[in-house]
């Protein structure tokens, strides 16, 4: 999508972004780019470590052999820890350094991700009414640093106020928190928050002291009150439950709970992401210890950053065209075999609950997507598989008619070892896609057109239809969800439909407007799926034929990286939509997407992300794992 | 399991009828075997993970807990995710990768 194609909406939206990227990439990047980048070729791994850490962390320039004060004092100013959550923010700093370059002249359209991204960001700045947002040199730690706790701590800028955590983080910035509060989390509030409003104490009656070390065990007989900051030592996450609980019972068994995690240092809960939401990831200590180079990244840090790119790095508006599938999606739709026919009836059962409970109850239309990015993890390796152009389907595309078409809906696989795909990983996805554009046809028939229909649809349809439809119907005969879904492809974007794409102009309110045409065409045909996918939307689905691509890419140069480098995978595909999906232009975009080295700094950046969270909920007294220290648990003892 | 006592414990319950304030979960892990639980709306559902896990015999850690896809976290109750009677919850494995 061109930046000057987005909707007319979206300039406050990426104004908060960008006011991130400004800040922090303009300082970073450039002393990346003078230093660690030109070193990068002599340094060692640890080396380029250090030269990153050094570099971007401007005041320990000097005293650069000692490493980053990572620890600060208690009595640490809020600009040094502006400094340290700073350092978490630069977003693609070497990818975006390098790809620059005059050298790496990629084809148009992928070239463009870091060029593309700047002129976006530029257009950003200049439509943004806010001057402070277009003032690089003027870059103060304190104020990005505010705007970053804004941004970092909890998703929710409504509640930061009189959420007690992030109170003194924001003493100096009150005006700021209310008056620019941002129109990512104002979106993110109307769609996630539907869990029952939570009473919270004013803000001024909790105070956590920054201070105080969160490992310490507590005693069991402390008061349940939090009216002396300095007498007890509590770890952030018992204040979390202390606000999320009602007064009762239940907070002193959370308490004790606690209290017995904390022991396990291991174990220890750091905070959630996103804060207060259902599915939130838990970040523990032991996850914060796979990001040190040689880690292998698990489940817990691969959602964790999958959804801090959906919140922080992704713009909203390039985000509504992609959907980031959890980790298990992809053992879920592996667990049943494929081998026989009847595991194939019980596949398609589970695939139907997938598709209602995991995407369609929860308002998930994945046909509005142009990217689906599910990540696979498959005997202890992790890839990522990229469903693409599915709103072409929706759009109406057809493969006898749109054989030119660029934005052909395709499957990418990107692995950073280059080996074969998991056996069954095209048949699990196509079949349950297929599933999927199945029983949602049959979600917003049912809802769409009303009872009659739906009972057509099931004679139609026959036995395993009608389970489908019966679900589909019970789930949500009675919700606004199914409405707001059938309305979904209708308001999906329709400056993206123009750029390659042969449309046929067949919108789904045409099919709702003479719902009984194709159903009488197929009521009696016994082609099943062809009915099913005729009768609610209008568009053909053709999954079994979903070419499989594998475009190269930059491979792993050591056994441990292949989840940062799926990560990286992830972030680049989601700032460029390719704009033709021929194998020979794909590998042309992606085989340069970075250098083996930027996964160094990749998995720095997610750490620092999630120390700077941790520091966001009041945790200062993380360890820091020496990268030179080959024995981990003299570190971690601390 | 925490000391309190006045929550009943998690039970497996074959064929029992849920009453007003309990239901039934179903656990499932990816090979589709299931444990079916009781627990009371209000309880966190950390009751129902530790309770797992014992049966299992594994560590606590070891196993994510999604409820219609999204993970469940500990201090969740079946209240607060508008679980219903005899819905599932799948239990998976955590997941970990290098090379």
């Amino acid at each position: 999508m061109e930046p000057n194609s987005r909707a007319p909406g979206t300039s406050k939206t990426l104004h908060s972004h960008g006011e991130i990227e400004s800040s922090a990439e303009r300082v970073v990047l450039s002393e990346i780019a003078s230093d660690a980048s030109c070193h990068k070729r002599t340094y060692k791994k640890t080396e380029l470590r250090r030269a990153i850490i050094r570099s971007v962390c401007h005041q320990s320039k000097e005293d650069g052999a000692e490493g980053l004060p990572l620890q600060p004092p208690a009595g640490e100013r809020l600009s040094e820890q502006a400094d340290r959550l700073r350092l978490g923010m630069p977003r693609r700093l070497l990818m975006r350094d390098r790809s620059g370059k005059a050298s790496r002249a990629l084809p148009t359209g992928c070239e463009s991700t870091s060029a593309r991204y700047r002129a976006e960001l530029a257009g950003t700045l200049e439509s943004s009414s806010e001057a402070s947002a277009a003032q690089p040199a003027k870059w103060s730690p304190a104020k990005s640093f505010q705007t970053m706790v804004r941004h970092l701590s909890g998703g929710v800028g409504a509640r930061m106020d009189s959420h007690g955590c992030n109170v003194w983080l924001l003493q100096s910035d009150e005006g700021h928190s209310q008056g620019t509060s941002l129109s990512p989390q104002a979106v993110d509030c109307s769609r996630e928050n539907q869990s029952s409003p939570i009473p919270l104490p004013s803000a001024n009656c909790v105070q956590i002291p920054a201070e105080e070390p969160a490992v310490c065990p507590h005693e069991p007989t402390t008061s349940d009150t939090l009216s002396g900051p300095a007498s007890e030592r509590k770890s952030p996450m018992q204040v979390d439950n202390y606000l999320e609980t009602a007064p009762g019972t239940e907070r002193r068994s959370k308490r004790i709970h606690r209290r017995k995690e904390s022991g396990d240092t291991e174990q220890r809960d750091l905070f959630r992401f996103p804060e207060q939401n259902p599915g939130a990831v838990s970040i523990t200590l032991g996850d914060l210890r796979l990001l040190q180079p040689g880690g292998y990244l698990n489940d817990n840090v691969i959602e964790f950053w999958l959804k801090f790119l959906e919140r922080y790095r992704i713009p909203p508006y390039r985000m509504e065209q992609l959907h980031f599938m959890s980790t298990f999606f992809y053992k879920k739709i592996t667990s049943v075999p494929q081998r026989s026919r009847s595991d194939a009836s019980l596949a398609e059962e589970l695939y139907d609950y997938i598709a209602l409970r995991w995407f369609i109850s929860r308002g998930v239309d994945l046909f509005t997507k142009r990217m689906l990015f599910i990540p696979i993890h498959h005997e202890f390796h992790w890839s990522v598989a990229v469903v693409c152009n599915l709103d072409a389907f929706a759009n109406g595309w057809h493969s006898e008619l749109d054989c030119e078409c660029r934005h052909k809906p395709c499957i990418l696989y990107l692995d950073s070892m280059r080996s074969a795909s998991p056996g069954g990983m095209t048949k699990s996805v196509r079949s349950f896609l297929t599933t999927y554009a199945r029983v949602r046809a049959a979600t917003m028939c049912s809802t769409g057109v009303g009872t009659t229909r739906k009972v057509r649809l099931c004679s139609a349809g026959g036995t395993e239809r009608s389970t489908g439809v019966r679900s589909a119907d019970s789930e949500f005969g009675s919700t606004d969800s199914a409405g707001h879904l059938a309305m979904h492809p209708q308001s999906a974007h329709p400056e993206k439909m123009t750029a390659g794409d042969d449309l046929r102009g067949v919108r789904p309110a045409a099919a709702h407007d003479s719902p009984e045409s194709p159903l009488r065409t197929v009521s009696t045909a016994g082609d099943q799926r062809d009915a099913d996918e005729r009768s609610g939307d209008s568009f053909v689905f053709d999954g079994e034929n979903l070419p499989l691509l594998k475009p190269k890419v930059p491979l792993q140069e050591n056994g441990m990286d292949c989840g940062i480098y799926m990560l990286m995978y992830i972030e680049h595909l989601a700032w460029s939509s390719p704009e033709s999906y021929q194998l020979e232009y794909l590998n042309a975009c992606t085989s340069k997407l970075f250098a083996a080295s930027d996964a160094d700094a990749y998995r720095l950046v997610i750490e620092r992300v999630i120390r700077g969270l941790a520091s966001a909920h009041g945790i200062e007294n993380l360890p820091e794992y020496d990268v030179e220290d080959v024995d981990l648990l003299d570190a971690e003892d601390v | 399991m925490s000391s309190e006592t006045s929550d009943k414990k998690p039970v497996v319950s074959e064929g029992k009828t849920s009453g007003g304030d309990q239901i039934n979960l179903r656990v499932r892990d990816a090979d589709g075997n299931e444990v079916q639980f009781r627990i009371k709306k209000h309880t966190p559902l950390r009751k129902l993970m530790d309770a797992y896990c014992t049966r299992k015999g594994v560590d606590l850690h070891s196993y994510r807990f999604l409820f219609d896809g999204n993970r469940i976290n500990e201090d969740d109750t079946p209240e607060k995710l508008g679980m219903e009677d005899m819905d599932s919850i799948d239990a998976m494995l955590f997941q970990q990768g290098g090379w």
